[in-house]
């Protein structure tokens, strides 16, 4: 019986919010995102791929090569001898643009570039490389390589290996996974503490507690924030997972292919994650409880934030020493574990035991949190238009209990 | 305290102090089953933390409370209807959605208590609003729809606190007479409010507390008859007048009637003889009983005046 009032506040508070216009918009700005992004991905690639005639003039006599391949057949050079005629071509509309490298060019280093419509910046790119390519004429291949390939920069880290330009898409997934977790608290959060404060101020609370105990009322409500975020996690996983397929096999999306995901550290950080949300839920719904009006909700929402992405902040500290003090600290309290657990494994090879101990933490945390979550429920609930002082309900709790 | 039958609800010597102020000092009173039983007091006298106390949402510092039987359970809470003072329900949600999610926090089913919903909102003419968010409601129908929210699992016994606030005329007498036929259905209620006409009519039994005390307890018409005093209330046929009597302090018209006050040495028989003895043609003779409200406003300002000469 008494499970069943749990599920009932559990399933009318999930409910509620799925019915909100402003979830929904939430649901699937997500999705919506990815979608933004693989649309920008395939205009890029449109883009990439339009044919560009480019014409030029070298007065200079400088290209002499002009076999530049990186962009294949994208940009297609035709040589004119006069400048004159170069114009005439472009009007006529056999060519999207024109270089002319005057005859000082070699000292001046200044090219002027002639279009209608201004061409692609491939074209410029494209232009310029084979430039360089002519400029360095007689240098070993490795240095024109080299110097034409742009920087690199190679990073080496202790117990785990970054390619260059930064971690693969596999190496990524825990660190996103930790992203969604931080965005799931702070929306559930902020509103389990909505939710308990308009509870308060409409006064249903009196009525609800009348009905059921105040325990029963507080787990029914964080479990129906589990459910929503539940519900959020698996349309945006979906929709990764779908976006990341069409990009890897429709969109030829290379970061996409091949993704090598670290399912160890993914696997740890969703253990860690579960019993963290739970707790952080919790305490935002006591921190509700003890409030007075929806507005005070707004104050404590941007310090939740903080907290969350404290080891985003500490990341230089946490990059340069991940297994250090600060590193393991922060991976066993329960605000920041999932984030620091995140950020490590972007860098060493994180003990599984670091991992274990942290989400045990963050389930002892989360029954405490629940507990005081209905503590503060009943010694709130009743003092409308008035925050709840925490020295009074651990005090009242205790004669409490003695009098009992 | 106790008439033989268990009573539904019993409370003894209560108190209960918040920091600095003591909220309830010391309330004693009883439920018998099927009652209604008046719980009355001016604001800040302590009645809402009474209720709180009863249905242990505040644990008494001292004293205690037995409901439908003994020391409040979890078991009990779904033969208990309880209405706060004063809104109670979700105003962002539906009506109808509203009613039936806070009956089923009762232990009815989703089916049954939508069942047992719609005559209700049809006898309340919210039948047509049931599509509606709370909020969009008038204060009116806000208020029967949380005595809906109270009665729709059909508690044994019903707690409610102002349930007449905010009702025109029309939907006080539905209320009123939708809590005579709980009572004869066996239900017990124990009522808060400051209308004292409605209690007139509907309380058996009363308790007025005063800055947490009792100040008076027993039945109605007891109670009324303490405080009845030396007037009568006198009406002679054809609206004639009073022929001159002697031991009359005052006289004054009421009601078509006149209201008589007694110097301290007569008697109602004394006046009764005079009159017979003129050969008025008396119409009404009775002993002008005194109103609730009357009696209320008397026994706080004596209250508070007894407590002005403590301070002095």
């Amino acid at each position: 019986m008494l499970d069943t009032r749990i599920w009932r506040v559990a399933r009318y508070q999930f409910e509620e919010q799925a019915r909100q216009r402003s979830f929904l918009v939430l649901l699937f700005s997500l999705p919506l995102f990815l979608m933004m992004i693989l649309g920008m991905d395939i205009l890029f690639k449109h883009l990439q791929q339009s044919h560009t005639t480019l014409g030029y003039v070298d007065a200079a006599g400088l290209l002499a090569d002009t076999s530049l391949t990186t962009v294949g057949d994208e940009v297609q050079l035709v040589p004119f001898a006069t400048p004159g005629e170069a114009r005439a071509a472009l009007e006529a509309g056999q060519i999207d643009a024109y270089y002319v490298l005057p005859a000082g060019y070699r000292d001046s280093r200044r090219a002027e570039l002639v279009y209608l419509e201004p061409p692609p910046s491939l074209v410029w790119w494209h232009f310029a490389n084979i430039v360089r390519l002519n400029l360095m004429a007689g240098q070993p291949g490795m240095v024109v390589d080299r110097i034409l390939g742009g920087t690199a920069v190679t990073v080496r880290a202790a117990g785990r290996d970054l390619p260059a330009g930064g971690p693969s898409a596999g190496q990524a997934v825990p660190l996103l996974a930790a992203g969604i977790f931080a965005f799931l608290v702070l929306t559930t959060s902020s509103y389990m503490m909505e939710v308990v404060v308009e509870d308060k101020e409409n006064r249903t609370i009196e009525v609800i507690i009348s009905s059921i105990h105040a325990g029963q009322m507080m787990v029914g409500k964080i479990a129906g924030a589990i459910g929503i975020a539940l519900l959020q996690l698996a349309v945006w996983v979906a929709f990764l997972v779908g976006a990341a397929w069409l990009g890897a096999n429709v969109l030829d999306v290379g970061w996409l292919q091949n993704v090598d995901v670290n399912w160890r550290d993914t696997g740890l950080i969703v253990a860690v994650a579960l019993p963290t949300f739970v707790c952080i839920a919790a305490l935002m719904t006591a921190v509700g409880a003890s409030l007075a009006e929806t507005q005070d909700v707004q104050q404590i929402g941007p310090f939740v934030f903080m907290a969350l992405l404290l080891p985003l902040y500490l990341f230089v500290a946490l990059a340069g020493n991940p297994n250090g003090p600060l590193a393991i600290g922060l991976s066993l309290f329960p605000v920041t574990s999932v984030m620091t657990l995140a950020l490590r494994s972007l860098f060493s090879e994180v003990p599984a035991w670091q991992f274990w101990l942290s989400a045990a933490i963050s389930f002892v945390c989360a029954a405490g949190a629940v507990w005081l979550a209905g503590a503060a429920l009943r010694a709130g609930m009743l003092s409308y238009g008035k925050r709840l002082n925490w020295r009074d309900l651990l005090g009242r709790r205790g004669a409490r209990s003695v009098s009992a | 305290m106790s008439d033989g039958h268990e009573n539904c609800v019993e409370v003894v010597h209560v108190a209960k102090r918040f920091g600095e102020t003591q909220a309830v000092a010391d309330v004693s009173f009883a439920v018998a089953p099927g009652e209604i039983f008046g719980l009355l007091g001016p604001n800040g006298a302590g009645k809402t933390t009474t209720i709180r106390m009863i249905l242990d949402i505040f644990k008494p510092d001292s004293g205690s409370v037995s409901i439908l039987g003994g020391p409040m359970a979890e078991t009990k809470k779904d033969r208990i209807g309880y209405m706060p003072e004063e809104r109670g329900l979700y105003q962002e949600t539906s009506l109808e959605r509203c009613l039936i999610y806070l009956g089923t926090l009762k232990n009815l089913s989703p089916a049954e208590a939508r069942r047992r919903l719609a005559p209700l909102l049809d006898r309340f003419d919210l039948a047509a609003h049931k599509g509606k968010k709370v909020k969009e409601l008038s204060k009116g129908m806000q208020q029967k729809a949380q005595i809906i929210s109270t009665i729709l699992h059909r508690p044994e016994l019903i707690i409610v606190d102002e349930p007449f606030a905010g009702l025109d005329p029309v939907n006080t007498q539905l209320v009123i007479e939708l809590l005579r036929e709980l009572c004869r259905q066996g239900a017990t209620v124990l009522m808060s409010t400051h209308q004292m006409h409605q209690v007139e009519a509907l309380c058996d039994r009363i308790v007025l507390i005063n800055e947490g005390h009792n100040v008076l307890y027993g039945r109605l018409d007891e109670i009324r008859r303490r405080y009845a005093g030396d007037a009568l209330l006198v009406q002679v046929r054809d609206g004639g007048a009073l022929p001159p009597l002697v031991g009359v302090d005052q006289v004054v018209p009421h009601n078509g009637a006149f209201k008589l006050t007694l110097a301290r040495s007569a008697t109602s028989e004394h006046i009764l003889e005079q009159l017979v003895a003129a050969h008025a043609s008396v119409f009404k003779f009775e002993v002008a009983m005194p109103t609730l409200d009357e009696i209320f406003i008397r026994s706080v300002s004596a209250g508070q005046a007894a407590e002005e000469a403590d301070y002095a």
